[in-house]
This record gives C-alpha cells, sequence and structure tokens, in this order.
C-alpha cells in the first residue's frame, strides 16, 4: 500500500497535448476518481501511472519510488480493464493465479490465494469455469480478484462499471467500495460518469483537455466549485453574470441577486444549482437573503420522482428540479417566479 | 433474397451442382483411370492396383515425392515462425513505414510466379546459391510468407490488445505474455497459416521448375516432365496421391480458418 | 512520444520483423531488381566474359513482331478466361450467398474453394485425360451420336477449358464474400419499392459487390497472362503464348537476359492491369 504522487506530467502524441503539466497527489489507501470528458486525458494519465505509456516529462512516484520509466511488469500495480480483458484460454482460478504463477509462487500457495481471493470477491466455487460462461457482474468480480490478488501497491480501474447496466452498476459500486475499503489499497479509478466518482471517490480530479481543472473531497468539488467547468461537470448549474455591486450582483436586466458575505469587484458570476432553486407563481418575496428572478415556464420533463422546469428569464434560459409533490402548486406555463437562498449561490471565478 | 421462390432456389441449387461437376468430374475421371488396368485408358474399366504398385518401384518419383514433402515441411515450419512474429509485430507496434510493410506482402501474391521463379533464377544463379534444393526452399518459403502473415494477422484482428495489457499489469513479461496470452488465442490462424505454407510448398511448380536441379527435382516438376513426354496410368496414380494429400491438408485448414469471412 | 517505450518498442519490432522481410528481400524483392539490371545486359556475366550494357534486349521486343504478337495472345487469353470465369462464378457466388443458408452453405463454399488449393498441375493433367482422343468425353459423345468424334485435346479450347477450371474458385471466392457481406435490408427496402429482380441485380448486387468481382477478375487476369505450364499441357501446338516464350529462353534457349526483359515487360504490364483496377479495388473500403 502505498501513496501514488504524479508531478509535472506531460505527455504529447504529435501536435496533441494528453497530459499538460499534471500534478496529483493520491493519498495511500484511498479510492481516487479521475472524472472528465473524452479526451480530457484521464485514461492517458492512468496509463502513466501504470506504466503503459511513459511521460515525456514529470515525474511519477509510487511509496516514495520514481517509476516513470520503469515499464508495467515491473511496476507491482494491479490493473482492472474496461472490457475486463479475462484470458478467455484460461478458468477463473488461473486467471486469477496468473500473477502469482509469472511471480513463480509454489502450486499450493498460488491455489490458497486464488481461494482467499474467490471469497473476497463471493465467488466460492466457480474456480473452474471459464470466463464466458459469467455473467458481467460475475466477470467484473474476477477481473478484480486478479488485479488485487499479487499484492499491489496500487489499483488501477479503467471505467470499471461502464459495462453493466444501471442495477448491476449500483450494487456493484457498493462491492467495489467494500472491497477496496477491506483490503485497504491506494485505488485510482477512471470514469466519465460524475454520478459514479461521487459515489465512490474519497476525492475526485477533474481533468479537462490535458490539464488538471480541480482536486478535492466530492462534497466540497460540489458545494465550491469556483470554476464554470467543474460547476457544471460535476452536477448541473445555472450561471448568473454581472456587476458587483454592495450587497450582491447586479444582473444586465437591473435585477439585484443579493449575495451576502461575497467580496466580489468588477464583473462577477454566480451559479445556482437546479435542485437549491424553488418555482412559484406569486411575485417575488423581497428579502435581503433570498434571490429571486421573474421568469416564463416555458417546459416541465417530467421524470418520475422529480420533473425539471425549463424558465425563460433574464435573457436566458435555466432549469429548476422540483419535486414531484410540488409539481401541483405550479403553473403548466406563463409568469412564474425562482427563488433560492442567497447562501446556496456559488462563487464562480473564471 | 431471403426466401425466394421455389423455381429460382432449384435452379440456383442445380447451378452450383454443374459448377461442382465442372470442378470436380475430371478429378474424379484421372482418379477412377489410376485403377484402370489399361494403359491406354480403355473402356470398360478393369479394376487394378497394379499402377501404384509400379509407382512404389519407380525410385525417381518415390525419391521425389520424399524431397517434396520434407521441402514442404521445412517451408512450413520457417515460413510459420516468421511468419507469425512478423505478425504479432505488425499488431503490436505503430511505427512509420508500417503500411509500407503491409503493402509489400502483395508483391509475392500478386506477381505471376512464371516472372518470381525467373527472377529468382537469376538472382540466385548470379550470387552464387544456384539452383537446388536450398534455393527451392529458399523461393518456397518466400512465397508462403505473406500468406502466413496475412492469415495470423487476420485472426490478430479479433484479439483484443487489452489482454497482453492485462498480461502486464500482472507482472508477466513479453515472453509470457506471448506464449500464455497471445499464442493461445491466435494458435487456429497460426495452424491454418501453416497449412496454408504446407500447401503453398507441396503443390507449387512453376517456382520449383526453375529453381530444382535436374534430377533432383520436387514431385510437380518430375509429373511435368513425365506428361511432356506422354502420358502413363502412373502420372494418375501419382496425381491421385498429390490431389488427395493436398485436398485433406485444405479440409484440415479449413476447420481452423473460416474462409468465409463469417462467425 | 519521445520515450522510452517507444525506442523498445522499436527494437522489439524490430526483432520480429527483420527475419520475414530479409527473407523476402532476398528472395523476391533482390531478384526482381536484379532482373530488372539483367534485361539491360547483352549476355549472362556468368555465362560469358564479354557482356555489356545494352537496350538490344527491349530493341528485339518491338522490332520482332512475334514478341508482342505473343503478348497480344496471352492478353486475349486471360481477357478470355477471364470473362467465362466472371459469367459462370458470379452466379454461383450469388446463389451461395444469397439463396443458401447455414451448413450447406459452408459444405458448398468449401468445396468450391478446395480445388483452388490443390495441385494446378495435376487438375491441368486431369483435363488432358478427359478430353483426348478416345479419351470419356469421346466416348460419352461416340455412345449419344455415332459416328461423331471430338478431340478437343491440343486446342485453344482446351487450353481455355483448363484455365477457367483452375481459376473458377478465385472469383467465386471474392464475389462471395462481397455479396453476403451485402446488407439484406437494403435489398428488402428495394423489394418493398417494388423493383424488379432485374434493377435490383443492376443497382444494387452488382455496385455494392464490384469490388469483391474486381479483385476474382484481377487475381484471374494476371497469372493466366504469364500461364505457360497449362498451354504446353494442353495446347499443344497451339499453345505457344507468351509464357512459354519465357520458359523457353530460360530452359531452352538460355537467352537469360532476354528472357528477363520479357519478363519484365510483362510485370510492367502486371503493374498497368493492376493500377487500372486500383481504383475500383480500393473504392468502398
Amino acid at each position: 500500500m502505498s501513496e501514488v504522487r504524479v508531478r509535472n506530467l506531460s505527455l504529447a502524441y504529435g501536435a496533441t497535448k494528453a497530459l499538460d503539466d499534471v500534478s496529483l497527489d493520491f493519498p495511500d489507501g484511498q479510492l481516487f476518481g479521475l472524472l472528465g470528458p473524452s479526451g480530457s486525458g484521464k485514461t492517458t494519465l492512468l496509463r502513466c501511472v501504470a506504466g503503459f505509456v511513459f511521460p515525456d516529462h514529470g515525474s511519477v512516484m509510487i511509496g516514495g519510488e520514481s517509476v516513470e520509466r520503469v515499464p508495467v511488469e515491473k511496476r507491482e500495480i494491479g490493473m482492472m480493464f474496461q472490457s475486463y480483458a479475462l484470458f478467455p484460454n484460461m478458468s477463473v482460478a488461473d486467471n486469477i493465479g496468473f500473477g502469482l504463477k509469472v511471480r513463480h509462487l509454489d502450486k499450493p500457495e498460488i491455489a490458497r490465494r486464488v481461494g482467499e481471493s474467490l471469497e473476497l470477491v463471493h465467488l466460492e466455487g466457480l474456480g473452474d469455469r471459464r470466463p464466458h460462461a459469467l455473467s458481467g457482474g460475475q466477470r467484473q468480480r474476477v477481473a478484480l480478484a486478479r488485479a488485487i490478488v499479487t499484492r499491489p501497491r496500487v489499483l488501477l480501474l479503467d471505467e470499471p462499471l461502464s459495462a453493466l447496466d444501471k442495477a448491476l452498476r449500483s450494487e456493484m459500486q457498493v462491492e467495489l467500495r467494500r472491497i477496496q475499503r477491506e483490503v485497504g489499497i491506494t485505488t485510482i479509478f477512471v470514469t466519465h460518469d460524475q454520478e459514479e466518482a461521487l459515489t465512490l471517490s474519497d476525492q475526485i480530479g477533474i481533468l479537462r483537455a490535458g490539464r488538471l481543472v480541480r482536486s478535492g473531497v466530492p462534497r466540497n468539488l460540489y458545494h465550491v466549485p469556483q470554476d464554470r467547468f467543474t460547476a457544471s461537470f460535476l452536477g448541473e448549474a445555472n450561471f448568473f453574470d454581472g456587476k458587483a455591486e454592495q450587497g450582491g450582483l447586479r444582473l444586465a436586466s437591473g435585477t439585484l441577486l443579493p449575495w451576502p458575505g461575497q467580496k466580489v469587484e468588477g464583473l462577477g458570476t454566480l451559479a445556482v444549482r437546479p435542485e437549491e432553486m424553488t418555482i412559484s407563481a406569486a411575485g417575488p418575496a423581497e428579502r435581503n437573503e433570498t434571490c429571486a428572478i421573474r421568469g416564463e415556464l416555458v417546459r416541465i420533463s417530467f421524470s418520475g420522482p422529480t420533473a425539471l422546469c425549463l424558465v425563460r428569464g433574464e435573457g436566458q434560459q435555466f432549469s429548476v428540479l422540483v419535486k414531484n409533490s410540488e409539481l401541483t402548486e405550479i403553473p403548466v406555463s406563463g409568469p412564474v417566479t425562482v427563488s433560492w437562498p442567497a447562501a446556496r449561490s456559488m462563487q464562480i471565478r473564471d | 433474397m431471403s426466401q425466394p421462390r421455389g423455381i429460382s432456389r432449384v435452379l440456383g441449387r442445380g447451378y452450383v451442382g454443374l459448377v461442382l461437376f465442372f470442378l470436380y468430374a475430371p478429378i474424379l475421371v484421372m482418379a477412377l483411370m489410376s485403377f484402370n488396368a489399361s494403359e491406354f485408358y480403355a473402356f470398360p474399366l478393369s479394376f487394378t492396383l497394379d499402377w501404384y504398385r509400379r509407382l512404389w518401384g519407380n525410385a525417381g518419383i518415390v525419391a521425389s515425392a520424399w524431397r517434396s514433402l520434407w521441402i514442404a515441411v521445412a517451408t512450413t515450419a520457417i515460413a510459420t515462425v516468421l511468419g507469425t512474429a512478423a505478425a504479432l509485430a505488425l499488431f503490436r507496434y505503430e511505427f512509420r513505414g508500417k503500411r509500407l510493410l503491409q503493402a509489400l506482402l502483395f508483391p509475392p501474391i500478386a506477381i505471376p510466379w512464371l516472372i518470381i521463379g525467373t527472377a529468382m533464377l537469376i538472382f540466385f544463379f548470379w550470387v552464387g546459391i544456384g539452383r537446388g534444393t536450398p534455393a527451392v526452399i529458399l523461393g518456397h518459403v518466400a512465397l508462403a510468407l505473406p500468406y502466413v502473415i496475412v492469415v495470423v494477422a487476420a485472426r490478430l484482428q479479433t484479439f483484443d490488445p487489452q489482454l497482453e495489457e492485462a498480461a502486464r499489469s500482472l507482472g508477466a513479461g513479453q515472453w509470457v505474455v506471448t506464449r500464455d496470452v497471445t499464442l493461445p488465442w491466435i494458435a487456429s490462424g497460426v495452424v491454418a497459416g501453416a497449412l496454408f505454407a504446407f500447401a503453398v510448398s507441396f503443390d507449387q511448380f512453376v517456382v520449383s521448375y526453375f529453381l530444382a536441379q535436374p534430377g533432383d527435382a520436387t514431385l510437380p516438376v518430375v509429373i511435368y516432365t513425365a506428361i511432356r513426354k506422354g502420358f502413363t496410368p502412373e502420372i494418375n496414380a501419382i496425381s491421385t496421391i498429390i490431389i488427395a494429400v493436398s485436398m485433406a491438408v485444405m479440409l484440415a485448414a479449413s476447420r481452423f480458418f473460416k474462409f468465409g469471412g463469417e462467425r | 512520444m519521445a520515450q522510452a517505450t517507444s525506442r523498445r518498442d522499436a527494437l522489439r519490432a524490430g526483432v520480429l520483423l527483420a527475419p520475414a522481410y530479409l527473407w523476402l528481400t532476398v528472395a523476391v524483392f533482390l531478384p526482381l531488381s536484379a532482373m530488372l539490371f539483367f534485361s539491360f545486359l547483352s549476355a549472362a556475366p556468368f555465362t560469358s566474359a564479354n557482356w555489356h550494357v545494352t537496350g538490344l534486349n527491349y530493341a528485339e521486343f518491338l522490332t520482332r513482331s512475334i514478341y508482342p504478337d505473343l503478348l497480344g495472345r496471352s492478353l486475349l487469353l486471360a481477357a478470355i478466361v477471364t470473362l467465362a470465369c466472371v459469367l459462370i462464378g458470379y452466379p454461383c457466388a450469388y446463389v451461395l450467398a444469397r439463396q443458401v443458408k447455414g451448413r450447406a452453405r459452408e459444405a458448398l463454399f468449401l468445396l468450391i474453394i478446395l480445388p483452388f488449393w490443390s495441385n494446378s498441375l495435376v487438375r491441368i493433367f486431369s483435363w488432358a485425360i478427359v478430353l483426348r482422343g478416345n479419351g470419356i468425353i469421346d466416348h460419352t459423345l461416340g455412345a449419344l451420336l455415332p459416328f461423331v468424334s471430338v478431340n478437343l485435346m491440343f486446342s485453344y479450347t482446351a487450353v481455355v477449358i483448363g484455365l477457367v477450371h483452375s481459376y473458377l474458385p478465385y472469383v467465386i471466392l471474392t464475389s462471395y464474400l462481397a455479396l453476403q457481406a451485402i446488407d439484406e435490408s437494403i435489398l428488402e427496402a428495394a423489394r418493398s419499392l417494388g423493383a424488379p429482380f432485374r434493377t435490383i441485380l443492376f443497382r444494387l448486387l452488382l455496385p455494392l459487390s464490384l469490388q469483391g468481382l474486381a479483385a476474382g477478375a484481377v487475381l484471374i487476369f494476371v497469372p493466366v497472362a504469364g500461364s505457360f505450364m497449362e498451354p504446353r499441357i494442353l495446347g499443344g501446338k497451339h499453345g505457344i503464348f507468351y509464357g512459354t516464350l519465357i520458359e523457353d529462353q530460360f530452359v531452352a534457349t538460355f537467352n537469360w537476359p532476354l528472357g528477363a526483359a520479357l519478363s519484365f515487360i510483362l510485370l510492367a504490364v502486371v503493374l498497368v492491369i493492376l493500377a487500372a483496377a486500383s481504383p475500383i479495388l480500393k473504392r468502398a473500403r
């Protein structure tokens, strides 16, 4: 078990910078999620830590040891692949035991540890099966067991759950978390699914175009996103641009959004999560701690327990998430007032 | 059409039957005649194994048959190993000139063997290799290599490169990865490639014709020389054996390689 | 990627590739280059100490009309054989690809391409047995129509029959691959629009499988233009073609430089044909 640090990592494929001066710490024993759109460099970063690619510049340290020029097979890492990459010509037990066989452990020891791993992932008795005779979830468990049975210093997961359907995915999220805790291994996983990143991770790093945008604890990133990209990539956000004034933000239309405790000068932007907003037919209640905007309800898209209302106002469109039970209090269309507690406004600094 | 009307279905099958008749009838006639007692292929047929017995006594043909066989085995071994290695490299690595290397496999397949054979004859004489069995093997391997590479590469198309990465992440070096993960997957392609190589060599006439030493030739060359002197049922007998062997080899290959490109 | 991995990878790729490509270089590419050089020599260096560089071999091709005539004769033969193979093979490929299904299709297809990989010399010889006077065709016809005797052996027709037999599987193979790749729903769409079979054939099937058909045609035309064994065995005195001319230079008259020049002219023709066909072959990739 070891901490992983990368410092000033850069890697270019021809003219495209896959990684651009990325520095990040992956603390010992934590589950760290790398999140970003496709092409953001998250997978490249993972493959740099794994040793499949070597960086042009910068260092990769695993447990305090510089490894950026060590090829993958000598790095003592465990990796789980998006397609699971189970060896089709080997049984489940041989798949799991492969890394131990490569390390020339004797047969009884291999059998013992393979047995332990099967127990850990709740696949007792399936050791003789072939991978193609397993279900998707079972294959995933085998892949995980295979990756950790060698007791690697770090576990790397490349989009580990993307091949599973929704129900199985949430079940496996819990399982993954349990096993990771039980083993206590430093884990880095790559995903493009922000919900998955928020659920699973101790910490999250957000990448965009090869650069690290932000990193931190999920709650913190969600509630204090600081930049537009993080705010809109982690969850949804409505943005309001305006001029900072004493006590608030003055929008172009003249509406003042009170914003106590913020020191903003010049132009400023605030972001509000759709679920923090409420919508009503009545006029605005003028209170100091409440922001209110008048607008026109354009459309309601119903999605089971909640509904998303699209509102036009202040020269833009924004969305408001309402509980199903509150839907009855809202007109189907026409003028509405959207409001939220001023403390829920998040400051955007870029 | 998924549901052709009955008549076109019958017509279609009948037509394929005719084509098959055209392809196989002469071979069957030839095989039949090898069991005919009459030296002049006269009718009616009277069964005999005489020609096969005589064949066995014909030292020249027997020697050339064994020579053809071991040249084919040697060609198969060399071409399979070199071709599989090359296919692996073309699959695994990205490098400049890769497309050129792939394109270079085309000329040995596409250029008529007459041209390649005569070119080999000139060059081998020039550099002192001359004619004979080494020259024949040199030529046969070169003709078989592109087939092996293409067939193995086709099998590799279905191989998930993440399997190699997974094995490496578990600590396996290049050789262990190849032996335990890659080769088991492409084994059927390698076997098919080997059988193709065997067929290219064992059935090779044109290139052997120019490169073999007279008196030390391969079976097809000996048969060609014999045919030009006049037909004898002995030639039918050895031809029947050859066609049986090569069809058996290709039937075996078909178990490992989908010619139809499905599945 | 200026990295150590790529340098190591380059080394590994080199180790794996070098043996195969060195072999091809020594046994194919160097010989072809040597032949080009040789075609400009007055005599073979290893038979005569008195040799020099000359264009005479090519001049001889142009001045003695028998050579271009034979080349034309071979190209005509190749065209006839190719056309026959296409006309016979394409419908067969169509039936296999679109009318037969499942195991029957697999078995039939295998039967058709099996001869493709068996000894061509032996198959040509088998036609000699069938076509010869007093052979099986003669007998069969004789039984039906007394006093009629056919002897196709040693004729142009015999050469064409033998070559069609040899190369027919190529065009069936390539056309079949192209035809079975056509999405059934495209054809169903055409039928739902009321298209008759003729329209479907000429507007959909043929254009969509043209690549495979052309590949098969090239694979037949090129080797037939250079054939010599088949005309020798089946053609007799009608079996003089460009290929046999080249063969003679190497095994009978031993004029290797002339043979090299003749080979090279054939290679040039082959390359022109491949280049001409390449737009069709590359299309739809």
